[in-house]
């Protein structure tokens, strides 16, 4: 599903270069759960965002579905980016202003969904992680694991075939922590390709391997 | 559709969550759409309206040229000239307007009634309501007079009879038959409430005579330009035929509607233009107010671009709000408008034209929507583009609030457009603040204080020697002194600062009977050395004291100067000048029987200072006084003047029963001089009032720019103030640095707003008084109040920078 080859990224600055990854050579199958580990500034989340076509500053090879990111116009990257990816953050990243009902819409309105469909799949996914009672409710009305439940929902509501998680867990207490990580499970066990940034050596296990890196470097993938 | 709806039920919802935001962002649009939709209103009505009258296009004011270039009115057979000869035009009619006594009604008024010569209401494209227009043999001299009447003085005075054979009106003695009720809009002359067959009149064979109007309407298919080309042959035709027998060598067309409303043609768009510079400013401010709204929610478009939004929904959301903000103070705006044009309306100066018809209507409307949607799209549109540059944000680092250095060049940016634009405003408001207080200082020649005026139209008085007119005069003057309190009376024909006078040519006689009939007077007229121009007035002894007009040589009009003593004459001392420029005038004959018809000479026995006849901006001019009990005739319009030792506008009741006493069927028209005066600077005082009112809004909203740039600056600056505070800076250069940004942005402001000062005062030049379009007072006072005013917004902030707790602070990121 995805092949990634010698990709780099850097800063420039007066002081000269700096690396944030050098030389990232990697497969992943659809279907797999990924989970890539290291410390802080290893570069996890600078890759995540690459491979979430966020960051288009980058150097070497990106294939997704058998497309070279690349060499996409910036406008045919997003439609490959909004037919494919769904994102969940660590600080969730619902907004605000919006109902629980209109920020599960927002994904499907960007992707001219008409609307009578919409609002069929709101329901749907609003039964699925039952959060019906929720739907009128806005962010700063649900706890942080309600409101991750609803960004997985969100995530997800456009069928992704990859669904890419920044510490999905990282602002939740460990009970929520694990219904997510369980929820993203599910959703890896239907077919869905997952790969998460994560410092917890337990949710990692939720995954098939592990990618490690450090420095910007690849150091292992298990 | 939908996503529309959607987009804007959003907008709307998150507007209502920021209500501080939102308040202030809509009330300062509001400001700018409401004050450019009040002027719009007016310059809508007075300027851009049709005017009420068929082909008004083909409707114009023509005009006598002199051979200095000078426009003036038409003498009586030019114009039969110009309308026997002429083949450009589909009709032609004289036009007079002055104020008369008529009773019938329901009381007796003072009603402006015009005199209108046969094709009047051809030429204006109307015709009475109900009853008819005027018939020959009601144009003819002496036939008996008829009338049409103004629908509103027909309503109010004539109860509505439609049966106009009911009615008759007088004027003095004079009967006066209504035939015909004019259309309610028809408003020509301005305020004209009666017109008369000027045929009914004697008329005047001069041709150096220019009491007449003249309006035109061009025939069908002749143009302007050919119409006018035609009547400048014709007067340089009857030049070679009369030579200095007329005063006309050329003509000139005027559109009606540029006649009425060229005047205030450029006050009015200055001020437009002015509105315009407000919501700017305005504008400025609401951007800036987006902007921080936008770095605060830069995380919320980060967002939806991940979550797959495109540039151009990302807009959309963007414009959805300030559409929602825009269109609220439109509506706001709106109804500020009502509110501005009424007090437009009562406020205005009282020349206004067409003040009738400014109001807020569909083209108001409509501008106002454009404005409030012209906004929307702008300022969304930009606030969309500058937040989309600014880069995404780092998903992973959370609720960063962190600014680009970008984003606040360009907030520090609109400050100092804001400051450069309110500059601009308030230089303009300075130097009219400037003239204003020139004027208000002006030495009129006479006292204000204390001194009542009662204007009368008088009525023909039927008999041949002017006894019943003296009579009259004589026991409301006597009248008048005789009130308690009153230390003078006296009247005049026309009153400094309110009716103008007539003037003309006068000769110098070296001998009382050198000139006695009009051969002679022409004769005369072929030496140059013995003509002069002058303001011809008549007067009673009293009014100069009353107006404490001073005596400087000679003597004033005794109670010897009978009707039937030697005719004598006061002059004022430029008149003096000019006339005599190496000798005293005392005992000089003068012949001015041209002004009046009466070919007696006078003698010079007095001299009093100069007044400011014409306005209070007007220089004096040459003025010559007769005795109003030797020359009567022309004394129809007349001013009673007193002065009283107390508030003179307590004794208006007293004056108007004197004159009830005299005649019940005359009303007068009562004010004080101070009034008066005061009305004479109205439109100066109303250019001022609104342009102040434009500039002090634009520093109120320029110093909560600033003061909005920089709370926002010191907020997002919170971390580096705290290590600053933590390293060990003192207060003093906290405030110093905060302060000392807000002094930056403020001289960058000034300096290009001083360089688009002086490019735009020229376009005010034109009202000015007494001071210089580059009047350095102005120029250097203007920046220090918006300098001062700039370092107090900056203040409030930066007293809070020193206030923050670095502990606080560093613990914040």
């Amino acid at each position: 599903m995805i092949r990634l080859h010698n990709i780099e990224r850097f800063h420039e600055s007066r002081a000269g270069r700096t690396w944030v990854l050098r030389r990232i050579t990697e497969e992943i199958r659809a279907g797999e759960f990924l989970s890539i580990m290291g410390p802080s500034g290893a570069g996890k989340s600078t890759l995540l965002h690459i491979l979430g076509m966020l960051d288009s500053d980058w150097a070497g090879e990106y294939w997704l579905q058998g497309e070279s990111v690349g060499e996409l116009k910036p406008r045919k990257r997003q439609e490959l980016s909004k037919r494919h990816i769904g994102f969940v953050f660590q600080h969730y990243h619902l907004l605000d202003d919006l109902t629980v009902e209109e920020n599960l819409e927002i994904p499907l309105s960007y992707r001219d969904v008409p609307r009578s469909e919409r609002q069929a799949r709101v329901a749907d996914a609003l039964d699925r992680f039952q959060i019906v009672g929720k739907k009128d409710l806005y962010p700063s009305q649900l706890s942080g694991g309600q409101q991750q439940l609803v960004a997985v929902a969100r995530a997800t509501i456009a069928n992704p075939t990859l669904i890419l998680a920044d510490e999905p867990t990282g602002s939740l207490h460990s009970s929520q922590g694990k219904m997510i990580m369980e929820l993203l499970k599910e959703l890896n066990d239907e077919g869905t390709t997952i790969i998460q940034v994560t410092h917890s050596d337990e949710n990692a296990r939720y995954g098939d391997r592990v990618m490690h890196l450090r420095d910007g470097w690849m150091v292992d993938a298990e | 559709m939908n996503g529309v709806v959607v987009d804007l039920r959003i907008a709307l919802r998150s507007l209502l969550r920021s209500p501080a935001f939102s308040l202030v962002a809509v009330l300062t649009l509001a400001l700018g759409i409401g004050a450019n939709s009040t002027l719009f209103s007016v310059v809508n009505g007075v300027l851009l309206r049709p005017l009420p009258y068929p082909d008004a296009d083909r409707i114009v004011r023509v005009h006598q040229v002199g051979d200095e270039g000078g426009l003036s009115n038409f003498s009586e057979p030019n114009f039969r000239d110009l309308k026997e000869q002429s083949r450009g035009f589909a009709g032609l009619s004289l036009v007079t307007a002055a104020a008369s006594s008529i009773s019938g009604g329901n009381e007796p008024v003072r009603a402006v009634t015009a005199r209108v010569s046969a094709d009047f209401l051809r030429v204006m494209g109307v015709a009475p309501v109900f009853g008819r227009g005027f018939l020959p043999e009601e144009q003819v001299e002496g036939a008996q007079l008829s009338a049409l009447v103004g629908h509103g003085f027909w309503e109010r005075n004539l109860g509505g009879e439609r049966d106009l054979s009911r009615v008759l009106l007088h004027s003095g003695e004079i009967p006066i038959r209504v035939v015909g009720v004019m259309p309610p809009e028809f408003d020509f002359p301005i305020g004209a409430e009666l017109w008369l067959p000027a045929e009914a009149f004697p008329m005047n064979i001069e041709r150096t005579a220019h009491n007449w109007q003249v309006m035109g309407r061009v025939a069908e298919g002749t143009s302007l330009e050919a119409a006018g080309s035609e009547a400048s042959t014709l007067a340089r035709r009857l030049k070679e035929e009369y030579g200095d027998a007329t005063w006309m060598s050329d003509m000139r067309l005027t559109p009606l509607g540029e006649q009425m409303v060229g005047r205030v043609r450029s006050a009015l768009l200055i001020l437009l233009g002015a509105a315009g510079v407000l919501f700017l400013i305005a504008c400025a401010n609401v951007t800036n107010l987006l902007l921080a709204r936008a770095e605060e929610r830069r995380q919320e478009l980060a967002i939806r671009l991940a979550l797959g939004a495109r540039v151009g929904r990302v807009i959309r959301h963007f414009v959805a709000e300030t559409v929602v903000l825009a269109t609220t103070s439109g509506v706001l705006g709106v109804i500020l408008a009502l509110a501005g044009v009424t007090f437009l309306v009562r406020a205005q100066p009282g020349n206004l034209p067409r003040v009738e018809e400014i109001g807020v209507d569909r083209w108001v409307l409509l501008f106002s929507l454009v404005l409030s949607l012209g906004a929307a799209l702008t300022l969304g549109v930009a606030v969309a583009w500058r937040a989309l540059k600014e880069g995404n944000v780092d998903l992973a680092g959370g609720r960063s609030h962190a600014g680009s250095r970008r984003g606040s060049r360009v907030r520090g940016g609109l400050v100092v457009s804001q400051v450069g634009l309110s500059l601009v405003l308030l230089v303009g408001a300075g130097l009219l603040g400037r003239s204003f207080l020139n004027a208000t200082a002006v030495d009129l020649g006479f006292e204000t204080d204390g001194v009542l005026a009662m204007t009368v139209a008088l009525p023909p008085m039927g008999d041949g020697d002017g006894t019943r007119l003296r009579n009259f005069h004589g026991e409301v003057i006597g009248g008048l002194a005789a009130l308690p309190g009153v230390e003078a009376a006296g009247g005049i024909n026309a009153l400094p600062l309110g009716t103008s006078g007539s003037n003309g040519t006068f000769f110098k006689l070296n001998f009382p009977d050198e000139a006695s009939s009009m051969e002679e007077l022409r004769a005369l007229a072929a030496d140059p050395s013995r003509l002069g121009q002058g303001e011809f007035r008549v007067a009673t002894s009293g009014y100069f004291r009353a107006l404490s007009i001073p005596l400087l040589e000679g003597r004033l009009f005794e109670g010897s100067d009978g009707p039937d003593a030697p005719h004598v004459a006061v002059v004022s001392r430029s008149f003096a000048e000019v006339a005599w420029p190496d000798e005293s005038p005392l005992g000089k004959f003068i012949q001015y029987g041209n002004m009046d018809g009466d070919l007696r000479p006078f003698t010079v026995v007095g001299v009093v200072g100069d007044v400011r006849e014409a306005g209070v901006e007007s220089e004096s001019r040459p003025t010559f006084y007769a005795l109003s009990d030797q020359r009567p005739r022309s004394s129809s319009a007349f001013t009673y003047v007193l002065s009283a030792a107390g508030e003179a506008s307590s004794l208006a009741g007293p004056a108007r029963t004197v004159l009830a006493g005299a005649d019940p069927g005359i009303p007068g028209n009562i004010r004080t001089m101070d009034q008066l005066f005061s009305a004479n600077l109205a439109e100066r005082r109303f250019n001022l009032l609104l342009l102040g009112i434009f500039g002090g809004t634009a520093l109120l909203l320029c110093l909560m720019g600033i003061y909005g740039v920089m709370a926002f600056g010191v907020a997002q600056r919170t971390r580096e103030i705290g290590v600053r505070v933590a390293l060990g800076a003192i207060p003093e250069s906290v405030i110093r640095m905060v302060v000392a940004q807000a002094v930056t942005l403020t001289a960058i402001g000034i300096a290009l707003g001083l360089a688009g000062a002086m490019a735009l005062t020229g376009f005010v030049e034109g009202f000015l008084y007494g001071v210089e379009r580059f009047d350095p007072i102005t120029f250097i006072a203007v920046p220090l109040v918006l300098m001062g005013a700039a370092v107090l917004a900056a203040w409030l902030p930066a007293r809070r920078a020193n206030a923050v707790d670095p502990i606080t602070a560093l613990r914040s990121e």
